[in-house]
C-alpha cells in the first residue's frame, strides 16, 4: 500500500512538473500573445489577421470563454486577466471602472491619435469617464427599423419612407399585422423589439434629470411613451405581447431569435441594428429596406456600440494599447464596414463610396440611413450616482408589471423612479465624496 | 506504539489531499464570507473596505425585497411534501415484481442524472405559451369540453411562474433519490411483518397503514430534512435559465438574490450577510424538523 501510494505521488509530482512546463507561455516565435476576451465569431479570424499584419511582434488571442463581467474582474484583480476587455455596454464600462480595472489610457491615445474626436459624436461618453480616456470603440451604430419588403407587398402596404411620426407607424405597422388562414393568429407581427428608453427620449422625456441626481421615469413624456409602447401591443395588436414573443422566438441568444422570426417573414418591421444584415445576407429571397424610428417630439435613437479596454494590471500593457491602434485603423474599419458588423468607429472611414454602395452587395441601397442616424443617436442614460445593475433591475421589474397589466404604465414608470431615487439616495449614503456632490447639485433645488 | 509512530506520515499523507481541499475550497472561504459579511466589501476601487459592524443584517432585516424571496422560496418549498408522496408512491409500485420494474426504475430516475440545464430547457419548452405542449393539450381538451378557458402563460406570468417551476420541481424529485432511499428502506422491511398482518386478515392499505409506513418513517425523516435544506439552498439554477428571476423577480429565491447583490450588483458583504442568513434559516428549520419530526416518529413508532 505504502508503495502504491508513493507511486502514485510520484505520478502526480511528474505531471504536475510537466503541466508546469509545458504551460502555454505568452511569447511564440518572437511574438508577444495580446488576449482579448470578446465573443467569437466569423469575423473575429478575418480582423485577428488584420491585427497580426498590422503588428508583426504581437500575436492576437480572443478568450470567449471568460467574456463575463464577474470573471473579468476577479481575474483582473488577482493578476491573471486578459490584456483587452470588450465591454457590451456603458453600465460594464462605469462597473469596470469603478472595479479599477481600466487602464488610463488617455496621454497615449494623444499620442497615437487615437481621441474621441476621430469618432462619431455620441463614442466621446463611451470612451471617457470623468475627463479621462478608457476605451476605443469597436463598432459603433444606430437601431433602425428594418422592413421587410416581401411582407409589405403581400399586404399590398408601400414601403415606408425615412421621416415619420409615432401615428404613421402605428398605421404601417397594423395594416402589415396578417392572420393566419384561419383568422385566429397573426401569422406576422407589424413590429418587435421597439425599446422603451427610445420611445421616451423620443416623445421628449428621459431616464435622468440633466446632473443625474434624479430619475425623471415619472414625466407625462415618459408615461405617454409607455402607454403608446404598451397600446401598439394590446391596443393595435401589432406588436407581440410577452407570451407571444416568447413563443415565437424558439430559436435564441443574443437577438438570434428575432433576426430569425423577420428572416422568415414572421415580423413586418423589426428594430435592429445594421449586424442582423451578417445573418440576413445568406437568404437571397429575403428583401429588405431601412428606415429611421419613428418620432413623436424629437428624433431619437440608442446609440450601441462595443467598446474596447485595457486591463491596467495587464503584463504587457504597452503592447495592448496597439489594439486601440488598430480598431482605428482602416483596415478594421473597413472590415467591420464591409462584414456589416455595425459601423466603422472612426468617423471618416462611413463617410465614403465603399461604405454605401458595397460592391458585394448591391442590393444594400440604404447605408445611408445608418450614417446619417448617428446624429440623434444617444447613448444609454447612467448616473455616477447609483449603480446601473440596480436601476436596471429595477427598470426591468417594472416593465414586467407593466407587460404584464399588473401596473398600468403611469404606476409602473412613477413607482420605477420612486425606487431609483430611493437606490440613489442609498447609494450616496455610502460614498461621502459622492454625497457631497450631490448636495451641492441639488442644493438650488431647496 | 513504535508501529504508530511509524505509521502517522503515512496516514497524514493519505489524509493531506482531501483535508487540504476542504480547508482551502471550503473551511477558508466559509470563514471569509463570515468576516466579509460585517463589512461594505464592494469589489470597488472607490470604495475602501470598511468593517461595518451589523450594518448588513440590519438592513437585512428592513429588506423587503429579501423578504419577498424568502416568501417566493417557501412557496417553492411547498412542492416537497408533494414530491415525497409521489416518490413513496411510486417506491412502493416499483418494490413490487413487476414485469420490466428494472426499465421502469432506470426511466424514473433518469431526470436525476440528466443535466439540469438540459431539462430546464426542455421544460422551458414544454411551457411555452403557444406552442409549448402542455398549452396544446390543455387547449385541446379545453375546445373538446366546450370550454372557454384561457391557457397560462406560465413562465411569463406572474402568478404563474412559480408554480410553473414548482410542478417541474416535483417531476423532477419524484423518480429521484428519493425514491431510491424508498426503495432501499421497502427492501429492508421484514417479510415476516407483512405474513403477520396478512394472517391478521389486513389488506393492501392496512398493510401500508400499519406496516410500511412506520418502518418508513426514519426514511421519510432523513428526506424530509434533506429536501428542506436543498429547498432553502435552492431555485436559482431553474430561475437563472429559465425565467432569469422574471417576471417581475416573481421566481427570485434567496439563493439567486446572493448571486444577484454578489455577482450584478457586486455588493459582496451584503451577498455574505444573506449567506449567513440562509445558513441560519436552514439551521433553524433543521432543529424544527428534528424537534417534531423525531417525536412523531417515535410517537408513530
Amino acid at each position: 500500500m505504502k508503495r502504491l501510494f508513493v507511486a502514485t505521488f510520484a505520478v502526480l509530482a511528474i505531471l504536475s512538473v510537466l503541466a508546469q512546463v509545458t504551460k502555454p507561455t505568452r511569447e511564440h516565435e518572437g511574438r508577444t500573445q495580446i488576449i482579448v476576451t470578446t465573443d467569437d465569431n466569423p469575423a473575429r479570424q478575418e480582423q485577428i489577421a488584420i491585427f497580426d499584419e498590422m503588428f508583426p511582434h504581437l500575436k492576437m488571442a480572443i478568450d470567449p470563454t471568460n467574456n463575463d463581467m464577474s470573471k473579468i474582474i476577479v481575474q483582473t484583480m488577482a493578476g491573471i486577466g486578459p490584456d483587452v476587455i470588450d465591454c457590451y455596454n456603458r453600465m460594464q464600462l462605469y462597473t469596470y471602472y469603478q472595479a479599477g480595472i481600466l487602464a488610463d489610457i488617455t496621454e497615449w491615445a494623444q499620442e497615437a491619435g487615437t481621441t474621441p474626436d476621430i469618432c462619431w459624436e455620441a463614442c466621446e461618453e463611451n470612451m471617457m469617464i470623468e475627463g479621462r480616456q478608457y476605451g476605443f470603440p469597436t463598432n459603433p451604430g444606430p437601431w433602425v427599423i428594418f422592413y421587410n419588403k416581401n411582407v409589405f407587398d403581400e399586404a399590398g402596404v408601400p414601403y415606408p419612407e425615412g421621416d415619420w411620426t409615432w401615428d404613421e407607424f402605428v398605421q404601417v405597422a397594423k395594416k402589415v399585422t396578417l392572420k393566419d388562414e384561419k383568422g385566429k393568429r397573426n401569422k406576422t407581427y407589424g413590429i418587435m423589439g421597439y425599446d422603451l428608453m427610445e420611445a421616451v427620449w423620443q416623445n421628449g422625456g428621459s431616464f435622468y434629470s440633466e446632473d443625474g441626481t434624479r430619475c425623471t421615469l415619472d414625466s407625462v413624456q415618459a408615461i405617454q411613451a409607455a402607454q403608446w409602447l404598451m397600446d401598439l401591443e394590446f391596443v393595435h395588436e401589432c406588436a407581440p405581447s410577452p407570451s407571444e414573443e416568447e413563443a415565437m422566438a424558439a430559436a435564441g441568444g443574443w437577438g438570434q431569435g428575432i433576426i430569425t422570426l423577420f428572416d422568415a417573414e414572421r415580423l413586418g418591421m423589426i428594430r435592429y441594428g445594421r449586424w442582423g444584415l451578417i445573418v440576413w445576407r445568406r437568404n437571397p429571397k429575403l428583401r429588405i429596406g431601412v428606415v429611421p424610428l419613428p418620432h413623436s417630439k424629437q428624433k431619437a435613437t440608442t446609440f450601441v456600440t462595443r467598446i474596447s479596454v485595457l486591463n491596467k494590471r495587464s503584463r504587457y500593457l504597452k503592447e495592448a494599447f496597439n489594439y486601440m491602434k488598430f480598431l482605428a485603423g482602416e483596415a478594421y474599419c473597413n472590415q467591420i464596414n464591409d462584414s456589416a458588423d455595425n459601423c466603422a468607429p472612426v468617423k471618416k472611414y462611413v463617410f465614403t463610396d465603399r461604405f454605401l454602395n458595397n460592391p458585394e452587395h448591391p442590393e444594400e441601397d440604404f447605408n445611408q440611413v445608418f450614417r446619417d442616424e448617428m446624429s440623434c443617436a444617444r447613448s444609454q442614460e447612467i448616473s455616477k450616482f447609483v449603480n446601473p445593475f440596480v436601476t436596471d433591475r429595477i427598470f426591468q421589474r417594472h416593465v414586467d408589471l407593466m407587460r404584464n397589466k399588473e401596473l398600468t404604465a403611469a404606476e409602473a414608470l412613477t413607482g420605477a423612479a420612486e425606487e431609483i431615487n430611493e437606490a440613489i439616495q442609498e447609494h450616496i449614503s455610502k460614498f461621502p465624496e459622492l454625497r457631497a456632490e450631490y448636495e451641492s447639485l441639488t442644493a438650488d433645488e431647496g | 506504539m513504535t508501529r504508530r509512530e511509524n505509521n502517522w506520515p503515512v496516514a497524514l499523507a493519505f489524509l493531506a489531499p482531501n483535508f487540504l481541499g476542504f480547508m482551502v475550497f471550503m473551511f477558508l472561504p466559509i470563514a471569509f464570507s463570515l468576516v466579509m459579511a460585517f463589512t461594505n466589501w464592494q469589489m470597488t476601487e472607490t470604495m475602501p473596505l470598511e468593517f461595518t459592524g451589523v450594518e448588513n443584517f440590519k438592513d437585512l432585516l428592513t429588506d423587503s425585497r429579501f423578504w419577498g424571496f424568502f416568501g417566493n422560496t417557501l412557496y417553492l418549498m411547498m412542492g416537497i411534501p408533494v414530491s415525497i408522496a409521489g416518490s413513496l408512491l411510486l417506491a412502493v409500485i416499483l418494490s413490487k415484481q413487476l414485469k420490466g420494474v428494472v426499465l421502469f426504475r432506470t426511466m424514473f430516475y433518469l431526470p436525476t442524472i440528466t443535466s439540469g440545464v438540459a431539462l430546464y430547457i426542455l421544460w422551458k419548452a414544454i411551457y411555452n405559451p403557444e406552442f409549448g405542449p402542455l398549452n396544446t393539450m390543455l387547449n385541446a381538451a379545453f375546445d373538446a369540453f366546450g370550454l372557454d378557458v384561457t391557457t397560462p402563460d406560465w413562465l411569463l406570468s406572474i402568478a404563474w411562474a412559480k408554480p410553473a417551476i414548482m410542478i417541474m420541481g416535483i417531476w423532477t424529485a419524484i423518480g429521484g433519490t428519493n425514491m431510491l432511499l424508498y426503495l432501499a428502506g421497502i427492501s429492508n422491511i421484514a417479510p415476516e411483518l407483512y405474513e403477520a398482518a396478512e394472517i391478521d386478515g389486513a389488506g393492501r392499505w392496512p398493510k401500508f397503514r400499519y406496516v410500511t409506513w412506520p418502518q418508513l418513517l426514519p426514511t421519510t425523516f432523513f428526506i424530509m430534512v434533506m429536501s428542506c435544506i436543498g429547498g432553502l439552498q435552492g431555485g436559482f439554477e431553474q430561475a437563472r435559465v429559465m425565467t432569469r428571476g422574471g417576471p417581475a423577480e416573481s421566481t427570485v429565491t434567496l439563493g439567486y438574490y446572493i448571486y444577484m447583490k454578489g455577482f450584478e450588483e457586486y455588493q459582496l458583504g451584503y451577498a455574505s450577510a444573506i449567506a449567513w442568513i440562509m445558513f441560519l434559516l436552514i439551521f433553524v428549520m433543521t432543529l424544527i424538523n428534528w424537534k417534531f419530526g423525531k417525536s412523531a416518529f417515535e410517537m408513530e413508532v
